[in-house]
């Protein structure tokens, strides 16, 4: 097998691409956050740095994936009062809640996509993201911002036999 | 009515309630629980008339509950609101006996297109392609309008009296003393059509099948109010009345709600009544009881 096929098989279309993404994470943003600020994709990655949380939901089966969603935690706390239609004090498990049923929603829609998924697991909240397991690559990403934090949504899954490792983790 | 919202997240309980009352369900009441084994508990303890569940849940999922749920003689109606609309998730969730799958991220429109035909009213446009689950909700016909002959022969041979009748005009609900009114569904509990007796026809119709004396109607007209006796007499005749629809090619419908003349109506039920269209008024007389008025509506 030559390099140059290698590369070819590496840009193949994967079961979960940016574009897919991005639309998933659209229809959520006009169905829950329509009545806040828009939303704005960027086309360069953010880093999210600092206190940040992360929620991530799994996806198991023949491809098993990772979904997840990493926000500082300030904007996790404005999208749980979207969410609730509260501004008033709002503790952690709502925050913590709010983010989780985000990756939820996701993730489920992600892996309707995922050609044998098995099981979608349930949210997890983390200060980190979470180290997606060997083997996996980044499949789509999205990076926004929204109420001027940095909004990152990544779907890692396990690379299939027909994909190229260059990007494996 | 009343609505169970199952999920393990309050901000999913809360969104999805928010989206009851923006699909114009603002009068149901809502319960909640967090997870199935609390929900197939609250489908006992609440008697709800529509359970709206999460699938992915700790402790019992909402398929769970499901299953445990008709396991147990429990046919409550059930939907799914999950993240999963995949066309297995679908095809298992209307396996199982559940009436649509909610896929998240939803709008009020999907809300008020599934649950209209279980819940009535609602803001639903036409609901023709609502995908829910397995199948889509426009499928079957709606119910023809009987024939006068028909409406005649039923009521002759119900009460055991020779019943006259003639064509009419609307039957007025509401007000006092108010009308009974019978509100009639499909096997997948779409409101289908209402019947409505005024109050002289209840009172008539009811003492005629319970054999009572023709003064015990004459006595509830005077009081302006129906017996306890006359009214469950009257739900006698309205829930016998479903056989008018139940036809050759027609959906097979039965009585789903009955009204005691003076009680509040939902308000969809009263749009059914008043509704243009497709209705059939009728003056109707029963031999030795009195004359009353009947109306018809199909959906």
């Amino acid at each position: 097998m030559s390099q140059d096929v290698v590369e070819l098989e590496g840009l193949e279309p994967d079961a979960v691409e940016d574009e897919a993404l991005a639309q998933i994470v659209d229809q959520m943003w006009e169905s829950y956050f329509a009545a806040s600020e828009p939303f704005l994709p960027s086309f360069e990655p953010l880093e999210v740095t600092g206190d940040v949380l992360c929620a991530s939901v799994g996806i198991t089966g023949a491809r098993p994936g990772l979904v997840t969603v990493t926000v500082p935690r300030a904007a996790g706390r404005s999208l749980a009062a979207v969410l609730l239609s509260e501004d008033g004090d709002l503790d952690d498990e709502d925050v913590y809640d709010a983010l989780g049923e985000v990756a939820n929603i996701i993730g489920g829609n992600v892996k309707a996509l995922v050609p044998d998924a098995g099981a979608l697991g349930l949210p997890a909240i983390a200060a980190a993201p979470p180290l997606p397991r060997t083997g996996s690559r980044c499949a789509a990403r999205l990076d926004a911002v929204w109420q001027g934090h940095p909004v990152s949504f990544v779907v890692w899954l396990a690379g299939s036999a027909a994909t190229a490792p260059a990007t494996e983790v | 009515m009343k609505a169970l919202v199952v999920d393990d997240s309050r901000v999913m309980r809360q969104i999805v309630i928010r989206t009851l009352r923006q699909a114009g369900f603002d009068w149901v009441d809502v319960v909640q629980a967090e997870n199935g084994r609390e929900g197939f508990e609250a489908v006992r303890a609440e008697q709800p008339d529509i359970v709206l569940s999460d699938w992915n849940m700790p402790e019992a999922s909402g398929y769970e509950m499901l299953q445990n749920l008709r396991a147990s003689g429990q046919d409550v109606p059930f939907g799914f609101v999950t993240s999963e609309g995949s066309e297995d998730m679908r095809e298992k969730a209307a396996a199982a006996g559940a009436l649509f799958l909610i896929a998240k991220p939803f709008t009020p429109d999907a809300f008020a297109a599934a649950l209209a035909p279980v819940l009535g009213g609602g803001s639903a446009a036409a609901p023709a392609e609502v995908a829910t689950a397995g199948r889509c909700v426009s499928e079957s016909g709606t119910s023809p309008l009987p024939s006068n002959l028909a409406v005649r022969n039923l009521l002759s041979d119900l009460l055991g009296r020779d019943v006259e009748v003639s064509p009419g005009t609307p039957t007025a609900v509401g007000g006092a003393p108010g009308s009974a009114v019978g509100l009639y569904v499909d096997d997948r509990l779409r409101s289908s059509a209402v019947v409505v007796f005024d109050f002289a026809l209840a009172a008539h119709a009811g003492a005629a099948i319970g054999l009572l004396p023709p003064g015990a109607s004459e006595a509830a007209l005077e009081d302006g109010e129906l017996s306890a006796a006359l009214r469950q007499n009257a739900n006698e005749v309205l829930n016998i009345m479903a056989s008018l629809f139940n036809v050759e090619g027609a959906p097979h419908l039965k009585l789903h709600a009955a009204y005691a003349p003076g009680e509040v109506l939902r308000p969809d039920v009263v749009e059914a009544c008043t509704r243009t269209g497709s209705r059939l008024d009728l003056a109707v007389e029963v031999a030795r009881y009195g004359k009353g008025k009947l109306s018809v509506v199909t959906l």
